[in-house]
């Protein structure tokens, strides 16, 4: 509490961060809290929008299974330029546990190589096969209508919400503002303004009951209305007091209105103008991190998240989440034009993330980790894909067990149990239920908190979700 | 308690007195033993209440159909019935984006932006208000984004706007059809070159159109009522209108079409590709059976036809009437329209007419006519009744928020935005910096909102309201809004290229005096729906920057003029528009 001013302070003991609907009995608790908030720590999800090409990032590397793989999608291999996808230019991996997949190899993408070293030197791990499951399924399982499936899947909008919230479009919490709910139950890990902050779109995954998210900008310097305000529009000294009322206008939540929609607007404005204001104070000669970040959205994106945990001090939170997301990964076609950049971009600043938490001294508190609407298509289009299911994301940080390779990698065979008979999209083998539940245990949370989340979880065998050193499931 | 409110329950006071006091001798005749009085005589018809009794009924009514309430027409309709000037709004012709851009911009110099400025333009200047609406709604539910075009597009985002804009009062199949020949959506869309699938490669046709246009422009993902809330099998579930078969089946119909004169070469694709439809090359097209939604376009089908019938079955699905009425409701009138709305307008869709509670009619009869459509989005009565509930009313969009400041207050010789130099209005989509919100530059073919979003915590969202313009408000907008906001408000009178000027002539001349200068912004910019508790906020504020007898005169007014529109416009009745 040692930026807060005694205003805000007051203001967030009173539950005003609440809202006016009285939330917190939804949650109707209960009695003691399990959660570990020593410390600080953070989870950093990164969304890819679009659904990533994850077939096309990570490719088999033994001769048989590569050339199995070419003869599947030759409009995408030969689609890359200077030879990319060729077997010669992929970055062979080397996983600790190699042995679990027979004589399959596996190699990274070129433009992988940051993440490859990072995976090389035990900091960055791979979950395989991961998406949407209600229920452990296959294709028989498909075809018999035995297995039920998530809905709407290969629906952008629909499985982005899936993979963030766990129900389609339109449900009011996301898993990661779900771990801050339960993490903001036990009272003690700071400031819920500054809780759940996302440097790119307000997506579902922060979305919880007992905070909101904030936007926060790589650099507030010269952001907020009362800098227009005081420089634009009023008279000096003779102006003072109009001003005074009219800022209190504007941040004030309880502008009165019949009209629920009108009330939202204005509770959110008044909440954006004063958290940003605090936010930009508390950022205020910290000038942010030196670390170069990629000049790209998502780079720009990382840095402001860098910032954030730069002040966390002033801030005063033990427990944080963040999100980014970048767009672009819906290949339907020109993959071979785009898709490089793409993950080089991704590769990049996720790079960057590390040497700028490194510097910071809290490698080892913050995890990273990837999602996506849905992988692709195993077989192409000519020069594209098209929408999938399962597919695979990259895990980052110190406490990542890393250099290994979780989850599965099926043999790419469209005709097996692990993909559609249509198109060959990837069946999951393992639920975002599980990759989350290990990303919420690691954060703090106990067992019975992270199945109130996860609800679906003990439908799953979680033992194999190990990919953060000492953390079960 | 806002104003209108405390007018209504005063209205409301005063029909009960006037019905007490008319229904005594009528309940006594029921009465045993009360004798039979002599026949009344018929009442008088109600007015109809698409009437447009008051001044503030006629601006606020412009404000939801049209792009603002200036004072000329609202004085031109109030006394009017409110179909009058729809029936004019719907005679208005096409606005032309692509020869604007012609003629302001030569072809080696456009790009995509100046697309977004001239719909921009066309907002900001067009009489023809309903359609440029109609044009911006049709834009944000068949959604293409110009920020996925290069340079060499030229004026093909117009021809783009201009298919939408052509067929803004037309027939929704017409418009399904053009849609699917334009060059632009083709390629935003990824089957410009799309191929059939080939056996010994595994080679399959691009999915991309098929999905979007089953689940965004047509019938969405569940069946729906009428009422457009989804239809639920016996276990209470949703029912989805198609699974991924359907997807391959229709993926098949979207193949063979290059730019034209190209023939199938994307390499000789010359400068006016963009101006023109796409041409079907038939040895590129599926010649495989199409199944989907349960119907089957025969194996050898030919591309032109195969296109056509596909789309004849798509737009005979059920849904589409209320998934198309539902989110047209959304861009005018209503978040969260009541289901009984909808399946009034879903009506006008479905038989192509309308006819108004003043017995004006509106459509040619025939399914998927849009103008019908319009007309029972804007005439429907619970528009034009008195009470606005706390659930009604539509939340105003960031961009039509600006265009409504501009227009109304803009010195008009500034409002023409396309121009080949830089300006602020080519994206605007910045939530930290400007409005969150950009024309024709949707982050991806979901909009900028979606219209089924629900906000999580806040209190639509706890009530289950679908709130799409709540989807761009998030901490930052608050400040970008209001800066934005701000540059028009404070702009000084210098006039410069591609940005509009305001002239506050009368509100300075009115400035000294408080009431006069809310009474102007009430009217103008809120319609009448100015709070009393924000009146007297923005009175409070205003007042205590008094005017002083001295050379900061004219400076003193003009700050309160500025706070006081500041305020407005940041004000929970504007916010909504109800």
């Amino acid at each position: 509490m040692a930026y807060l001013n005694r205003r805000r302070f007051l203001q967030a003991s009173a539950a005003g961060f609440l809202g006016a609907t009285g939330a917190i009995a939804g949650l109707g608790h209960r009695g003691a809290f399990a959660a570990d908030t020593s410390g600080y720590k953070a989870l950093v999800g990164i969304f890819l929008k679009g659904g990533a090409d994850m077939f096309d990032a990570l490719l088999p590397y033994d001769s048989p299974s590569y050339d199995a793989y070419f003869d599947l999608r030759p409009g995408i291999v030969n689609g890359h330029a200077n030879g990319s996808r060729s077997r010669d230019n992929l970055l062979q991996l080397n996983p600790a546990n190699a042995a679990s997949f027979g004589g399959r190899q596996f190699g990274l993408t070129p433009e992988l190589a940051p993440l490859k070293d990072m995976f090389d030197a035990n900091e960055a791990a791979i979950i395989g096969s991961v998406g949407p499951l209600l229920t452990p399924t296959t294709r028989t399982g498909m075809d018999n209508g035995t297995d039920a499936l998530p809905a709407r899947l290969f629906s952008h909008n629909d499985q982005q919400s899936t993979w963030m919230a766990l129900a389609t479009e339109g449900t009011p919490r996301g898993w990661g503002g779900g771990f801050m709910d339960e993490m903001l139950q036990s009272g003690n890990v700071g400031n819920p303004d500054f809780a759940l902050i996302t440097a790119g779109s307000g997506d579902i995954f922060l979305a919880a009951e007992r905070a909101q998210q904030f936007k926060a900008p790589s650099d507030p310097t010269n952001l907020g209305i009362d800098l227009y305000v005081r420089t634009n529009l009023t008279q000096g000294n003779h102006g003072a007091a109009a001003r005074d009322k009219m800022d209190e206008f504007i941040r004030s939540m309880s502008q009165a209105s019949d009209n629920l929609f009108a009330r939202d607007v204005v509770t959110g404005q008044a909440r954006g103008v004063q958290n940003m204001s605090d936010y930009r104070d508390a950022f205020g000669a910290s000038g942010g991190v030196t670390t170069d970040f990629p000049a790209t959205r998502l780079g720009d994106q990382l840095k402001a998240i860098a910032n954030a945990i730069n002040i966390r001090g002033t801030i005063g939170n033990s427990r944080q989440l963040f999100y980014a997301d970048t767009g672009g990964f819906d290949t339907h076609n020109n993959q071979g034009n785009s898709m490089a950049n793409l993950l080089g971009d991704v590769a990049q600043s996720m790079a960057a993330f590390r040497d700028a938490l490194i510097s910071m001294g809290v490698w080892n508190d913050v995890t990273t980790f990837t999602m996506s609407d849905f992988g692709r298509t195993l077989t192409d289009n000519g020069d594209g894909t098209d929408h999938g299911w399962g597919s695979h994301q990259f895990v980052m940080g110190g406490a990542v067990a890393g250099g290994q390779i979780y989850g599965a990698l099926p043999e790419l065979d469209p005709t097996s149990e692990r993909f559609t008979r249509s198109r060959a999209r990837l069946i999951p083998s393992v639920a975002v239920d599980q990759y989350a539940a290990t990303l919420g245990r690691w954060f703090g949370l106990d067992g019975t908190e992270v199945r109130r989340v996860l609800p679906n979880l003990n439908r799953f065998d979680s033992s194999s979700m190990n990919f953060i050193s000492g953390v079960t499931v | 308690m806002t104003l209108r409110r405390a007018t209504w329950m005063v209205t409301g006071a005063f029909l009960l007195a006037a019905c007490g006091g008319g229904g005594g001798g009528g309940g006594g005749s029921f009465l045993p033993g009360g004798s039979a009085p002599p026949p009344a005589p018929p009442p008088p018809p109600p007015a109809p209440k698409t009437d447009l009794e008051t001044e503030t009924e006629a601006a606020k009514f412009l404000q939801l159909g049209g792009l603002d309430s200036d004072s000329a027409d609202v004085d031109a309709i109030t006394g009017t019935n409110a179909s009058a000037w729809v029936s004019t709004q719907l005679l208005e012709p096409p606005f032309g984006y692509e020869d604007l851009m012609r003629s302001r911009v030569a072809q080696d110099r456009t790009n995509r932006r100046h697309s977004s400025q001239a719909l921009w333009e066309a907002m900001l200047t067009s009489d023809a208000e309903l359609r440029a609406r109609m044009t911006f709604a049709l834009s944000q539910i068949i959604v293409v984004s110009n920020a996925q075009f290069g340079g060499n597009v030229n004026y093909g985002l117009g021809t783009w706007l201009d298919v939408l804009d052509t067929h803004a009062f037309g027939n929704y199949r017409d418009l399904l059809q053009d849609v699917t020949y334009s060059p632009i959506m083709a390629e935003y869309l990824t089957y410009a070159y799309n191929r059939k699938g080939d056996p010994n490669t595994g080679r399959q046709p691009d999915e991309n159109y098929a999905r979007e246009i089953l689940q965004l422009f047509t019938i969405g993902l569940v069946e729906l009522n009428m009422d457009g809330t989804p239809r639920l099998d016996a276990q209470g579930n949703e029912i989805e209108t198609y699974d991924n078969e359907d997807v391959v089946g229709l993926a098949r119909v979207f193949t063979g079409l290059a730019h034209a004169g190209t023939d199938f070469r994307r390499g000789r694709r010359d400068a006016d590709a963009y101006h023109v439809p796409m041409e079907m090359v038939e040895r590129e097209h599926s010649t495989l059976e199409k199944s989907f939604l349960g119907s089957t376009i025969p194996a050898n089908t030919l591309g032109d036809e195969s296109i056509s019938q596909a789309l004849d079955i798509i737009f005979a699905h059920p849904n589409v009437a209320p998934f198309i009425s539902r989110q047209l409701i959304q861009r005018f009138t209503a978040s969260h329209p009541e289901p009984a709305y909808v399946e009034r307008v879903a009506n006008a869709f479905e038989t192509g007419r309308y006819e108004s509670d003043n017995g004006a009619t509106y459509g040619t009869g025939n399914r998927g006519d849009l103008s019908a459509t319009i007309a029972a989005i804007l005439l429907d009565e619970t528009i034009h009744d008195d009470v606005r509930g706390a659930t009604e009313g539509k939340l105003r969009e960031p961009v039509l928020k600006y265009v409504q400041l501009a227009r109304t207050y803009g010195n008009p010789t500034t409002l023409q935005v396309t121009q080949d130099a830089f300006n602020s209005f080519a994206d605007t989509s910045s939530s930290l910096t400007a409005l969150g919100q950009s024309p024709l530059r949707s982050p991806s073919v979901f909009n900028f909102y979606r219209p089924g979003y629900i906000a999580p915590s806040t209190e639509s969202g706890d009530a289950g309201l679908t709130a799409p313009e709540l989807q761009i408000v998030n901490q930052a907008s608050a400040l970008g809004y209001m800066n934005f906001m701000t540059r028009f408000i404070i702009q000084g009178d210098t006039t410069q290229l591609g940005r509009p000027v305001p002239n506050f002539s009368e509100e300075l001349a009115a400035g000294n005096d408080s009431d006069a200068l809310l009474d102007l912004i009430n009217m103008k910019l809120l319609a009448g729906g100015m709070s009393d508790e924000t009146r007297a906020a923005i009175k409070e504020a205003v007042d205590a920057l008094p005017v002083r007898d001295t050379n900061s005169r004219d400076n003193d007014i003009r700050a309160r003029v500025r706070i006081a529109l500041l305020m407005a416009v940041a004000s929970a009745d504007y916010a909504a528009l109800n």
